[in-house]
């Protein structure tokens, strides 16, 4: 059986709140996410999408449980990396030099590092730019240069929590192309953190519809769309399950708000 | 509809307009002065006003002459310029150095930044007996006088800009295992930049005043000497021509603050 | 029940305290308020302070309030502003002004002698103002009339190569305890101050000068003797009191020198006053000879300030107030 690359065991969280109460946020959730697979997790606001972003990056420690990142194929250890809907480059770096900062920070970059950079750069059509400052650059560029980050420190893993939606739609699509696009290159595995139902059917194997309080996995949907040859975000879009897929999330969101409304504490 | 052509596009027509904009300004400026300099002169000609008693353009310009010739303005200048300059380089860089340090340590900070703020508040002209009196009355003083009106602005500026970097940067930084070492130079000293270099900006001023009062004080040379000098021998053309002189110094450094600004803050574009 | 003599008592207190209302309220005419500038709190300027403390200035109908100005020029401004009938200080300080265009006149001498002693501590090699060659010597910062006559005692005896230290008037000591000089030229009250801690006198400026000198005078503006000669001629007259009671009760002018520096030693007070008095150093009358008037503008002339020929005695002094404080 394929290692997973994600393994969320038990995950207890809970959250302090001003006036001294505890809430819990997450009560014992499971989940895993394997090889090269793309996994979608959506709830309502308030559902706790981003304390799980959070907890998976690393940056908050669960306070029960376990978060475990599987190794790779060739035994060594993996690793996660994420990107924000602020592409968070700095301002006072070239486009080159932001693109190898994951690698600056851990070890020194070497000439294959750069040859590396350049070589992803231009495949996301940066080529032109590497030497100009991120000032310079539209907001679909800028979060290309995140994502050249983000996939030069080689993850197993690639942690999004709505990183394109700041951005206009023409150029969400590409880039939506682009992540679909590693775990055919890389086999890289994703998990996007999103409340764009559309983004998440267009993109993901899996959808995890996260609700309640405390959260726990709702659903877990397998999307499967007919599309001639591989998906793109179009022919994603266009696929006569779509919509289908969109009415059972949005009516599983909506089922779970009134649900919540509900609730008198 | 590209995504290159959409960003760079505007930027050159819209720097042409602001330099256009800022040359129309100076030049208002320059002529307001030029009238009032006007006159200020024919008022003084025609004795409405007691040129002797409030100084008058042409008594300035005739000031000038003779201090040059006598071999004294230009020491005076490079005197008070060198305390100004010293000073400020010294003060604000232990301020702008300890604040940023005061990142590594953030308990501390809050007690030092309590310090500073205190320090801040002593009227620094108070203190200026005080450190003539330790320090003697040649430059050294004056030298210490400006650093220390400087220090305090520096410090807590800096120290403010260290804590304001953008939370989810330093975040990125950790997840990528950085060490504090490395946040420090490669995140947090950048970021601050545009801040030191404003604070240096408002510094000059400080630094002058605090030169100048310690002239005032106890001194042999500089500008503030001769003002100080002059306005009791009732010689307001000297004290004019000082207060221009100082004027024009302080205009001078900042010119060359922003002119590095420029250069080393690059990525500030004005909007 | 009282007895006789209390009754007697009474009444003669009460017939006390009518005679005394009706004294006073035959000089039912408010004092008049006078506003007088001085340079600094200085002990030089002792008549001043006995006539404000010793109710002599009240005596005379005037209410004076002093104002220290931090300094000659800001004394002379006033008074030329309008803020200040009078202000004392050094009357080269009024000449200069006048050179500008304004109108003072002095009308009161008040520091008659020198007040500018040089010294240095007690176990420093130094014996005499020759010895100051080559030496670093503390003093005010110009335009101050010691660091004048320092100048000048050292051209005309041509001790050569002396650096001036020239600091805040009256911290003069300073940089001599701290090392960074060697003598300092000092006034009252520091050179007692100075004497006090063992230090010995190198150099005494108050020798005689034929003709008295006109070290710090009272002025006011031309108009003001125009406008008020009565309330002028008073002041003067005060003064005049004032200086003729230090001569002859230096007791009385101790008291008032105490209570005017609180914070200092009652001793140092004491001698400085005892100095002033016996070098004659405060104006025995207030008169303002034409020899005391042009020995202190030899000075200025000296240091390049006032040009020869620029001043005369008659523009600058009206002695007639003093001469009639005087009762000539």
């Amino acid at each position: 059986m394929p290692v997973a690359r994600l393994s969320v065991t038990d995950l207890t969280h809970t959250f302090e709140a001003e006036h001294g109460g505890a809430v819990p946020i997450f009560a014992g959730l499971d989940f895993s996410v394997g090889s090269g697979e793309i996994v979608s997790i959506v709830g309502r606001s308030g559902a706790g999408k981003s304390t799980l972003f959070n907890l998976i990056s690393g940056l908050l420690p669960p306070q029960a449980g376990r978060i475990a990142v599987g190794p790779r194929a060739d035994g060594t250890p993996g690793r996660i990396a994420y990107m924000l809907q602020k592409d968070l480059l700095l301002p006072w770096r070239s486009v080159l030099e932001n693109a190898v900062l994951g690698i600056e920070l851990f070890r020194k970059v070497t000439a294959h590092d750069l040859e590396r950079a350049r070589h992803m750069l231009a495949r996301y059509g940066l080529g032109a730019v590497a030497q100009a400052y991120p000032h310079s650059l539209s907001g679909g560029m800028r979060q290309r240069v995140a994502l050249t980050r983000t996939l030069l420190v080689e993850p197993t893993l690639v942690l999004l929590d709505e990183p394109f939606s700041a951005l206009d739609y023409e150029t969400r699509l590409a880039l939506e192309d682009d992540v679909m696009a590693l775990r055919q290159s890389n086999g890289t595995s994703v998990v996007l953190v999103t409340h764009d139902i559309e983004e998440a059917i267009a993109m993901s194997d899996r959808v995890i519809i996260l609700g309640g309080r405390p959260a726990r996995i709702e659903q877990a949907l397998d999307i499967k769309l007919s599309v001639e040859g591989s998906r793109t975000a179009i022919s994603a879009r266009e696929a006569p399950e779509f919509r289908m897929w969109h009415a059972q999330i949005w009516g599983a969101l909506r089922g779970h708000s009134t649900q919540l409304g509900g609730l008198a504490a | 509809m590209s995504d290159v052509t959409l960003s760079t596009a505007p930027l050159p027509r819209r720097a042409k307009r602001h330099a256009r904009r800022d040359l129309t300004s100076i030049g208002a400026v320059a002529a307001i002065m030029i009238v009032l300099v006007a006159l200020w002169q024919i008022a003084a000609a025609h004795g409405w006003i007691n040129g002797q008693l409030f100084g008058s353009p042409a008594g300035i310009v005739k000031t000038a002459q003779i201090a040059l010739a006598q071999g004294t303005l230009v020491p005076d200048t490079l005197t008070t310029l060198y305390e100004t300059v010293v000073g400020l380089v010294i003060g604000s860089g232990l301020g702008i150095g300890l604040g940023l340090l005061l990142w590594f340590v953030p308990r501390v900070s809050g007690v030092a930044e309590g310090f500073s703020v205190l320090l801040n508040s002593i009227p620094k002209i108070a203190l200026g007996p005080l450190i003539v009196i330790w320090f003697g009355s040649d430059m050294t003083s004056k030298v210490w006088l400006a650093a220390i009106s400087t220090f305090a602005v520096a410090m807590i500026s800096s120290c403010a800009a260290a804590r304001e970097v953008d939370r989810d940067l330093l975040n990125l930084f950790r997840s990528f295992n950085a060490r504090p070492s490395m946040i420090f130079r490669k995140l947090i000293v950048p970021s601050a930049l545009p801040w030191i270099f404003s604070t240096l900006r408002v510094n000059i001023g400080f630094a002058l005043i605090g030169a100048v009062v310690g002239e005032y004080i106890a001194s042999q040379a500089g500008l503030g000497h001769a003002v100080f000098v002059a306005g009791s021998l009732f010689d307001l053309n000297t004290v004019w021509l000082g207060i221009i002189v100082l004027t024009l110094m302080a205009t001078l450094l900042t010119w060359i603050v922003q002119f590095a600004e420029k250069r080393i803050v690059t990525w500030k574009t004005k909007r | 029940m009282e007895n006789k003599t209390v009754k007697h008592l009474r009444a003669a207190c009460a017939a006390a305290f009518a005679t005394g209302l009706v004294a006073h309220g035959a000089y039912a005419a408010p004092p008049e308020k006078v506003v007088v500038y001085q340079a600094f709190q200085s002990i030089q300027y002792l008549p001043l302070y006995v006539g404000i403390d010793k109710g002599i200035f009240a005596k005379h109908g005037l209410d004076v309030q002093k104002v220290t100005a931090g300094g000659g020029a800001a004394g002379v401004a006033a008074v030329i502003g309008g803020h200040a009938d009078f202000s004392l200080q050094d009357p080269m300080t009024a000449i200069l002004a006048n050179l500008k265009g304004a109108t003072l006149v002095n009308v009161a001498n008040v520091v008659a002698g020198v007040p500018v002693w040089v010294i240095a501590p007690g176990n420093s090699p130094l014996k005499s103002a020759t010895d100051l060659a080559g030496k670093n010597v503390a003093t005010a910062l110009p335009p101050t009339t010691s660091t004048y006559l320092l100048q000048r005692m050292l051209k005309e005896q041509n001790i050569g190569d002396v650096k001036l230290n020239t600091v805040q008037i009256g911290t003069e000591l300073s940089p001599v305890g701290a090392g960074r000089s060697d003598a300092a030229a000092l006034y009252e009250p520091q050179a007692d101050e100075g004497l006090a801690q063992g230090y010995k006198i190198l150099y005494a400026f108050p020798k005689a000068y034929p003709g008295g000198y006109a070290f710090s005078t009272i002025d006011t503006l031309a108009a003001t003797i125009k406008t008020k000669p009565q309330m002028v001629s008073e002041f003067v007259k005060a003064i005049g009191e004032a200086e003729a009671l230090i001569q002859s009760s230096p007791a009385t002018a101790k008291a008032v020198a105490e209570s005017e520096f609180p914070t200092l030693s009652k001793g140092v007070v004491d001698s400085a006053v005892d100095r002033l008095i016996g070098q004659k150093i405060y104006a025995e009358n207030p008169e303002i000879s034409e020899q005391a008037f042009r020995n202190a503008l030899d000075l200025q002339e000296f240091v390049g300030n006032i040009k020869p020929g620029s001043v005369t005695y008659a523009s600058a002094v009206d002695n007639s107030f003093a001469k009639a404080a005087s009762g000539k």
